[in-house]
């Protein structure tokens, strides 16, 4: 050893040695890591199992939850044959399920409908269903199916631990957590017996009207205690539900009942029970409106038919009150016709009236009952107050009486006591303003037969007309040959008693045509009969054309296209 | 939470008063022909705790045998207790019940153990050694119980109890 190494030896010595301990230990720990990277394959299941302990299984799901998921993906696209075969023996059973239970479903309904199709019964659903559109099916299960739940167990998958519970209140209480353990075993009793390894378990056990239900979920299993018949959508409900549950449990297991918000709603029986009778996956209904028609035209014909029958009976009810209003004698204060087919009249008669229930039954509907509620009262109408004369004065024969705007008018022959007596009553008589007697004459009086005769010619030409067919042309010239003799039978007997004696001529139109038109048309057929008589023999300078009055009527007829005489006398002035 | 619930699996070997000591301790819910049948029967009971809490105990008794199979495996997940029962008479039925310990630990995480040692109403034919408890009770509660008489029965749930609570 050279000078210059024995310096460096006593210069660096120390650091040497150290560099070399540091060598060594470098070469040690590479040796060490080479170890441990050849032992970790070995390791890693231990080491994974130690890393779930306690908390350490959140934090290695947490760790590995991405790169899985994103491993998982990448093999579907990359590998998606080998995740074909490891799903196969999933698949197949799950689309044999799923193709066992439509056909259990649809034999079931099959089969009820066959037995109820010819039964009163069935045609009475055939009906319904028609009616609101909803499969006749439907129909027959929301009809058939009864059932009640008594209770719900939602059970932890593997401890068999009841998380939460829910029983109709009628039924008796029970060990929940036995039973729900107890069919957990069973659960897997039978899948160990029957199925071994392949997945599903106890779904359903049946024990008279009482069933079971067991709706498997990866965390928690819905057990449903039954009775009855529950429709297939029950069970699809309650794995619904048992969806919504995993949704809200939490991701460690349940130490036993919990509580969570949403979960009582979850397992409500008489929701589930509602929502079993309802089907969510049902198209919307197509509900016929026939039946709706159908009905409502019958309520439409039964309003209308009411509506017709009141509004008849209306007018009926109209028609009478009109005719007792205008009878003779009565005073009618109300009709009560309220109820149909009855009518009460109100009101008051003259004892001297008629009675107006024939004319009214003739205008009511046959079978109504009619009823007067009447009260006596005087009438002053003008027929009434003429009968009560004649009653009163009892008139001989040859005597005529007429009454009207009030005047009470006696014409005839009678003898001269009547006469005074009748003058004397008349004016007792109610309704009878003024008395006229002019016309009534005693019989010993020598002229009265000659006075009776002038006042019945008078009357006798008031009642004679000459019709026109048009214009002056005359229908029949009877009539005018008819006014021709009375005029002149009345000139004689006004000689002979002393009175002078005139004729005025009147003409009428019927309604068309102007008033101009019309006025001179009256006035020419007055002229012509003046004219026609005159030239028939009545002294020219007793005839005149009397007042062109229009008529009132709208119709044309051949009544109204005529011409009057009308006589009018007075004592001749040498009072003779 | 409303209610502490765990699941308890009884596990001991064919006659070593599993049942007997079960029905000592809980109202008989299911008939005992589930044993033979199914290979398990299902009761629950709540315990006082000494805080005043209940934890309420559902428990599995497991048929009777000196190695779990495929099915007891299934009915042991889940649990959070085993009460490991032996005869004391027979040495071999504690054999029995740490193999199947054992067995019971590749299922469970770290499941909360109770031994029960039976059939204290005939000690003077047990041939479990005093020693030997006294050394297992070094790594595991150890309870010497009489299903006959219900000695120890109580105190032995109460401890399995105690600790699933904890």
């Amino acid at each position: 050893m050279g000078d210059y190494q024995r310096l460096k030896e006593l210069l660096l010595g120390d650091e040497r040695a150290e560099l070399d301990r540091q060598r060594e230990r470098l070469a040690e720990l590479a040796r060490d890591v080479e170890h441990d990277r050849a032992g970790l394959p070995r390791e890693l299941p231990r080491l994974l199992r130690e890393a779930q302990r306690g908390d350490g299984r959140d934090k290695l799901v947490d760790a590995l939850s991405a790169p899985v998921a994103s491993a998982l993906g990448t093999a579907v696209r990359e590998q998606r044959q080998t995740i074909v075969d490891a799903l196969f023996p999933i698949i197949g059973p799950a689309i044999r399920k799923a193709i066992v239970e439509a056909l259990r479903d649809f034999s079931d309904g099959f089969n009820r409908a066959l037995e109820s199709s010819l039964t009163p019964r069935g045609l009475k659903w055939r009906f319904e269903a028609w009616r609101t559109g909803v499969p006749y099916a439907q129909v027959v299960l929301k009809n058939t199916l009864s059932f009640r739940l008594d209770h719900l167990f939602l059970i932890e998958r593997d401890s068999g631990l009841v998380i939460a519970r829910e029983s109709a209140p009628e039924v008796a209480d029970l060990d929940a957590d036995a039973i729900s353990g107890m069919l957990t075993a069973i659960g897997d009793f039978v899948r160990d017996s029957v199925g071994g390894d392949a997945p599903g378990s106890l779904a359903s056990a049946t024990v008279g009207e009482h069933l079971l239900w067991v709706v498997e979920g990866p965390r928690a299993n819905l057990a449903v205690f039954l009775r009855g018949v529950p429709p297939a959508q029950l069970r699809l409900v309650l794995q619904e539900r048992l969806e919504q549950i995993h949704a809200l449990l939490p991701e460690a297991p349940a130490d036993g009942a919990v509580t969570l918000p949403g979960l009582r709603e979850a397992l409500d029986l008489d929701r589930l029970r509602h929502a079993a009778a309802l089907d969510p996956h049902a198209p919307p209904k197509k509900t016929r409106p026939w039946p709706l028609v159908l009905v409502a035209l019958a309520i439409g014909g039964a309003l209308a038919w009411w509506l017709v029958n009141d509004w008849l009976w209306a007018r009926h009810l109209h028609d009478a009150e009109k005719a007792l209003r205008a009878w003779p004698g009565v005073h009618v204060d109300g009709i009560d016709g309220s109820r149909r087919g009855a009518v009460v009249v109100r009101g008051l008669i003259d004892p001297l009236a008629e009675s107006p229930r024939a004319a009214l039954a003739q205008l009511l509907p046959p079978d109504t009952s009619l009823a007067f509620e009447w009260r006596g009262y005087v009438s002053t109408d003008p027929a009434l107050v003429a009968r009560r004369a004649r009653q009163l004065l009892a008139p001989p024969e040859g005597v005529r009486v007429a009454f009207a705007d009030g005047r009470l008018a006696l014409r005839g022959v009678a003898p001269a006591a009547w006469v005074a007596a009748a003058r004397e009553r008349a004016a007792w008589i109610p309704g009878v303003a003024v008395l006229d007697l002019d016309a009534l004459h005693a019989a010993e009086d020598p002229s009265a037969a000659q006075e009776a005769e002038l006042d019945a010619v008078g009357e006798a030409l008031r009642e004679l007309k000459v019709e026109f067919v048009r214009e002056t042309e005359a229908a029949d010239p009877a009539p005018l040959e008819a006014m021709r003799a009375q005029a002149l039978r009345a000139l004689e007997l006004a000689a002979m008693l002393g009175y002078d004696v005139r004729f005025t001529c009147h003409g009428y139109n019927d309604a068309p045509g102007g008033d101009v038109l019309n006025r001179a048309l009256r006035e020419r057929r007055a002229e012509w009969l003046c004219a026609e008589l005159a030239r028939r023999g009545v002294p020219a300078d007793r005839l005149s054309r009397g007042d062109s009055v229009a008529d009132a009527a709208e119709a044309p007829t051949i009544a109204l296209r005529a011409a009057s005489l009308r006589l009018e006398r007075a004592r001749s002035a040498d009072g003779k | 939470m409303t209610e502490l619930a765990r699941k308890v699996c009884m596990l001991g070997d064919f006659g070593v008063g599993k049942t007997s000591l079960v029905s000592r301790f809980v109202r008989n819910t299911f008939s005992d022909k589930y044993l033979t049948t199914v290979g398990v029967k299902v009761d629950s009971k709540h315990v006082a705790l000494p805080d005043a809490r209940t934890v309420k105990l559902v428990v599995w008794d497991i048929a009777g045998k000196s190695a779990l199979d495929a099915l007891n495996l299934n009915y042991l997940r889940g649990a959070t207790g085993l009460m490991l029962v032996a005869d004391g008479t027979r040495e071999a039925s504690l054999r029995a019940t740490l193999n199947l310990l054992m067995q019971a630990r590749d299922v469970l995480d770290d499941p909360a153990v109770v031994l029960v040692v039976n059939k204290l109403d005939l000690v003077e034919r047990w041939q479990v050694a005093p020693a030997t408890i006294a050394e297992l009770r070094r790594t595991l509660p150890v309870v010497e119980t009489s299903a006959q008489s219900g000695d120890g029965v109580e105190a032995a749930f109460a401890e399995l109890a105690r600790k699933l609570a904890a």
